[in-house]
């Protein structure tokens, strides 16, 4: 996603401004890149101040990725600037737009069809992977034969154990201790909800407020004007 | 001064991390049997422009790795009906790929060339998750750092905004300790100016000084990729934010009205010092 910054500046403006600072011209083109860069640092910043995943599972620094896809340009000329602001991977528009995600975009890479449920990580093994990464799910049923969810398939769990006594007839050797094997059942975990759709609310958090966004706009501008004014430079 | 006019939460069509994107799109692939510690005799400037892992001579394996990578920092906009909301009326949505269906795709070709690791599992299995993980984790940061350097060092930028913070941005279970890091980089790089590591911890320089070469100096630390950008090592979770003029002059980076050093500059030094 990108985010664009008009700046435009009417007659009046530009006549204040030509009475503030001796050097109008250089004004935009030092006030617009300290705009760009004030406005970059805010989204950076706010990505990089989001918390952890609420689960406590490991994370996947879904926001760390969006602070270091954060890239700028601007421009500007005699009629005014423009700053614009990109940034984002997978997720990011998801999460500020919200909307419904339905299952039978992808192709199943078990059926070689289009998907029939969306898979919902059930714990912390499962967070960050696909389900197809997993080679030993199965399908649970619910009522009705419905689908409900991938769970581990069961298996059964070889173990060592170190034994006491002597090997079995027909070894070679005869041992006083050897290490044997039991046999127990595992399995059955859930690792992924299945679900036809899921619908998420907007979350207008997830970049900074329209007025954030403004308020460090005016004071890029105004640092600029102020050390010119000073003569910074 | 009402000079704003702001585009409230309106998305436009994303741009391309251009410098990113070329960054990573011009390395040339180069596969190769060498270890990593064989890799780091070979020059900087040949490593920065090859795209390469340790013991992968798999040519498929590695163009499959680019173009995925360039998915990752490049992900492409499409509309689908379904994603039509108030706010995005559109239904505008992010189109790339993922880790799952990165890692799938790397096991698939691996299989199909017939690779069998000699300690499956193990970061030099090149068909195990955490090696998979650390190659594009570490590129896609790789470009992400050069194309933020990139951006950073034009004439104005390096005015307005002379110096970097390193800070960690993702957390990890065992963090090195990087003041202590940074501290070494400062002594080493040669130059006393023009960096400053604070008794809290805060580690700032400005943007073109040696401390980043030093930082990511692989002969200096054994896990640094040689790079003056972040990440600057594998798999550290640091990265760097820009610091105003204001700021830098009001911790004595540098002076009011002092140039900041630009790139290729090797000598600064903190005016009126």
């Amino acid at each position: 996603m990108s985010y664009a910054i008009e700046i435009k500046l009417n007659e009046k403006q530009r006549a204040a401004i030509d009475a503030m600072v001796e050097r109008f011209c250089a004004l935009p083109r030092e006030a617009v890149n300290n705009v760009e860069k004030h406005t970059k640092n805010l989204f950076v910043e706010w990505f990089a101040s989001k918390p952890p995943n609420k689960m406590g599972w490991p994370s996947t620094h879904f926001w760390a990725k969006q602070a270091k896809s954060v890239q700028s340009s601007s421009d500007s000329n005699n009629f005014g600037a423009s700053v614009r602001l990109s940034m984002g991977t997978v997720g990011l528009l998801q999460r500020l737009n919200g909307g419904t995600i339905t299952a039978g975009k992808s192709i199943s890479r078990y059926s070689g069809k289009p998907t029939q449920f969306l898979t919902i990580p059930a714990r912390a093994e499962a967070y960050g992977k696909r389900a197809f990464e997993f080679k030993n799910l199965r399908v649970q049923f619910g009522r009705g034969r419905m689908p409900v969810a991938l769970v581990e398939a069961d298996a059964t769990l070889i173990e060592k154990t170190k034994k006491r006594g002597y090997r079995p007839k027909g070894e070679a050797k005869l041992e006083k201790d050897f290490w044997g094997e039991t046999a127990g059942e595992t399995g059955g975990a859930v690792m992924y909800w299945l679900v036809k759709s899921v619908t998420q609310r907007p979350d207008p958090s997830t970049i900074p407020a329209t007025e954030m966004i403004a308020n460090t706009v005016v004071f890029a501008l105004s640092e600029t004007a102020d050390r010119i004014a000073k003569g910074g430079k | 001064m009402g000079v704003w006019h702001g585009q409230g939460n309106t998305m436009t069509t994303p741009f391309t991390f251009t410098e990113a994107v070329d960054y990573l799109l011009g390395k040339k692939k180069m596969p190769t049997s060498m270890t990593t510690a064989e890799l780091r005799q070979l020059s900087q400037a040949f490593r920065e422009q090859s795209f390469y892992s340790a013991q992968t001579m798999f040519e498929d394996v590695l163009e499959n790795y680019q173009k995925e990578i360039e998915l990752l920092i490049n992900p492409q906009i499409r509309l689908d009906p379904e994603r039509v909301t108030a706010a995005n009326p559109q239904g505008e949505t992010f189109f790339s790929t993922d880790m799952g269906s990165i890692r799938e795709r790397t096991k698939e070709l691996l299989r199909g060339s017939r690779y069998q690791p000699d300690k499956p599992g193990q970061i030099t299995d090149l068909s195990s998750d955490a090696r998979i993980n650390l190659i594009i984790n570490t590129n896609r940061d790789l470009a992400w750092g050069h194309g933020y350097k990139r951006q950073g060092n034009d004439n104005l930028s390096l005015d307005n905004f002379p110096a970097w913070q390193l800070y960690r941005l993702e957390s990890r279970k065992e963090p090195r300790d990087w003041p202590a890091r940074f501290q070494t980089a400062g002594e080493r790089c040669g130059q006393e100016d023009g960096w400053l590591l604070t008794a809290g911890g805060g580690m700032f320089a400005l943007k073109n000084h040696p401390i980043w070469q030093e930082l990511g100096n692989s002969g200096t630390f054994d896990d640094a990729l040689d790079v003056d950008y972040p990440p600057f090592a594998f798999n550290s979770g640091m990265w760097v934010t820009e610091v105003s003029r204001a700021e830098c002059e009001a911790i004595g980076l540098i002076e009011p009205g002092q140039a900041a050093p630009a790139a290729g500059e090797t000598e600064f030094q903190v005016a009126n010092n």
